[in-house]
């Protein structure tokens, strides 16, 4: 099952190092924080591609890495038929035009001051503004695909309720037409009874036209539900990507597993499985060998020395793990 | 039927934003901001209003009371002072004095320590190091001293006032307004602005300072009374501005010799400064609470 979707954009053994304070004259200088470490996966067009992982996996820098809000420590960028790190001023205004951003919390990512209709058409105004005066038609037209009243385009953001900020905030990520829209945990700020209908609007959004999403998330009903593939991150790195059903159906890494049995509701009487122990290494100092071995279950000699390469088990299909 | 028997609940309902506007309006401080209203009408048409010449002397009548006293006659009703000077028309003329010098250091070091903030709040490094220890600095040294040493060396005057409290205000202003930025900066329609495409000038004028425009209109408010009492202060010892210009603390220090005998002289002009003060401050108060609720503790 692999996909024969074109790909739209590439990365490839992303890195993204963070230093640790100030460095202070006459102290060892800290170990940086690895938050993105040797990074790589294809969106396809008009795909779904979802990250999971803990808090601190580095699933959101690798969003803002793509949104180019980060630069990258090392590896490459590929969209389309360019590599954003060597492109033209053109090409990256293309790209930037192309890339759009749903954030996780809509009370931080309205501004308060701006009225909706501003908010949706900032995006047209900054990239296009040559069409300024198609705005207000374009606004309409925009409250209307995320199933908003065209009449609220005068309001102000603390006059919407959360579920109706985040589809003011897909509203605007979708006034360009983007070919990608990064959805950093959408969701997760919403209340349980608002997710579906704003899962359901980003599928309904994609089938209509046709965009890759990335969706970020560390909830694995909602990538289950929305992702077409899934990659699962822990500390910095890509331990398992496969199609979505097959991940979920049959996980190989040990980390996956445990995610998904973490996740699965019990019946009345069973046994919780056994849960993961311990916390996530540092970032900064991650163990040698495998970065999984501290906390596996399955961990045994080799995996406390040697890093373990992802390779592809089944079609479609890789993990990063010893045992197979 | 409910909405029938309160037609207010209806509209509060549809208008929510309107209706807690209108629950704060209700509070507003009326008397404040009628003495606010009423000395900046005064400082305006001020040649108008006296009633005498405040610089003119007349030893005739030379430390007359106010009206309701021994000796207070009509025709100066808060008195005289030592040179038979109406002292109306003296806290008159110095309304104008008291509000311009106000304003002025105001608008210098509003605007001069809002550009500092957002550039040391938005670009942080090392501009931010400079601007803020800069800024520490001027709210470390002693104004007062700073004022005598100026008021020494190139003479007291208006302008030396305006330009000893801009110096003090631009730090406040600075402090203020990077800590908002810096909050603001990091929030995520920033971000989205940057994905969308938009550059730095773009971000601060858009998104920044609409964002930071109702904590500087309190802290101008808040500081309104500060300029005035040390307005008063430095012209009180001599580092203000230089009589015979009527001023209110100039006319509190004048007094201050012979307020056994004459104590109008100096109570009067201390008695606006005090009640213009507690104006400004208890309006400061309210517009803090109307626009900005968090910032409490300035």
């Amino acid at each position: 099952m692999t996909t024969a979707r074109a790909p739209l954009i590439e990365a490839r053994n992303l890195r993204k190092y963070f230093r640790a304070g100030v460095g202070l004259p006459f102290l060892a200088p800290r170990a940086p924080v690895r938050a993105v470490d040797d990074v790589s996966f294809v969106i396809g067009a008009g795909e779904t591609f979802g990250i999971v992982g803990e808090s601190g996996c580095g699933k959101s820098t690798t969003a803002k890495l793509l949104l180019l809000l980060e630069r990258p420590t090392a590896g490459t960028i590929h969209f389309q038929d360019f590599d954003i790190a060597v492109a033209t001023k053109d090409e990256l205004r293309r790209y930037r035009a192309s890339v759009q951003a749903v954030f996780q919390d809509p009370w931080s990512s309205l501004n308060p001051r701006m009225r909706v209709r501003r908010i949706i058409a900032e995006p047209i105004l900054l990239n296009e503004p040559h069409r300024k005066k198609e705005i207000p038609g374009v606004v309409a037209d925009l409250l209307r695909q995320v199933g908003l009243e065209e009449t609220m385009a005068g309001n102000f953001p603390h006059e919407f309720s959360g579920g109706q900020r985040q589809r003011v905030a897909i509203a605007r990520a979708l006034a360009l037409r983007p070919q990608l829209i990064v959805l950093d945990e959408p969701v997760s700020a919403l209340d349980v009874s608002i997710r579906a209908q704003i899962m359901n609007l980003l599928k309904e959004i994609q089938d209509r036209f046709g965009m890759s999403f990335l969706l970020i998330a560390h909830n694995l009903a909602t990538v289950r539900y929305l992702a077409h593939r899934v990659a699962v991150m822990y500390l910095g790195q890509i331990v398992e990507q496969a199609e979505a059903e097959e991940l979920f159906t049959r996980p190989l890494h040990p980390y996956t597993q445990a995610l998904i049995a973490a996740a699965r509701l019990l019946r009345p009487g069973e046994e919780p499985p056994p849960v993961l122990s311990g916390d996530i290494p540092s970032p900064s100092a991650p163990p040698p060998g495998c970065r999984f071995s501290t906390r596996c279950p399955k961990a045994f000699g080799r995996c406390f020395s040697e890093a373990p390469a992802p390779r592809e088990l089944a079609p479609g299909h890789r993990a990063a793990c010893h045992l197979y | 039927m409910a909405v029938g028997a309160d037609p207010g609940a209806a509209r509060r309902a549809v208008f929510p934003a309107a209706a807690r506007m209108w629950a704060r309006l209700r509070r507003l401080p009326l008397l404040p901001l009628a003495v606010i209203l009423l000395t900046i009408l005064v400082a305006v048409i001020a040649d108008q209003l006296v009633p005498y010449d405040p610089e003119r002397i007349n030893p005739r009548y030379a430390e007359r009371p106010p009206v309701p006293f021994a000796g207070g006659m009509w025709e100066f009703p808060l008195g005289t002072d030592r040179l038979g000077r109406d002292i109306l028309s003296r806290i008159i003329m110095g309304t104008r004095i008291s509000l311009g010098v106000a304003a002025c250091a105001l608008l210098l070091g509003s605007l001069v320590g809002t550009a500092l903030g957002i550039v040391a709040g938005y670009r942080g490094g090392w501009i931010d190091v400079i601007v803020m220890r800069t800024a520490d600095a001027f709210l470390a040294f002693p104004g007062i001293l700073i004022a005598l040493v100026l008021a020494v060396t190139i003479g007291p005057s208006f302008w030396v006032v305006v330009a000893v409290l801009a110096l003090i205000l631009w730090a406040r202003f600075a402090r203020l307004v990077r800590s908002e930025v810096i909050s603001c900066k990091n929030r995520d329609f920033v971000a989205l602005a940057r994905v969308a495409g938009a550059g730095g000038t773009y971000i601060v004028f858009h998104h920044i300072l609409p964002n930071v425009i109702n904590s500087l209109v309190v802290l101008c408010t808040l500081q309104v009374g500060w300029a005035i009492i040390v307005e008063a202060s430095l012209t009180f010892l001599g580092a203000g501005i230089p009589p015979p210009t009527p001023t209110w603390g100039g006319m509190v220090a004048e007094g201050l010799n012979y307020v056994e005998t004459a104590w109008w002289i100096s109570l009067l002009p201390g008695l606006a400064i005090m009640i213009v003060v507690f104006a400004y401050n208890l309006f400061g108060d309210w517009v803090r609470d109307v626009l900005d609720p968090h910032l409490r503790n300035i």
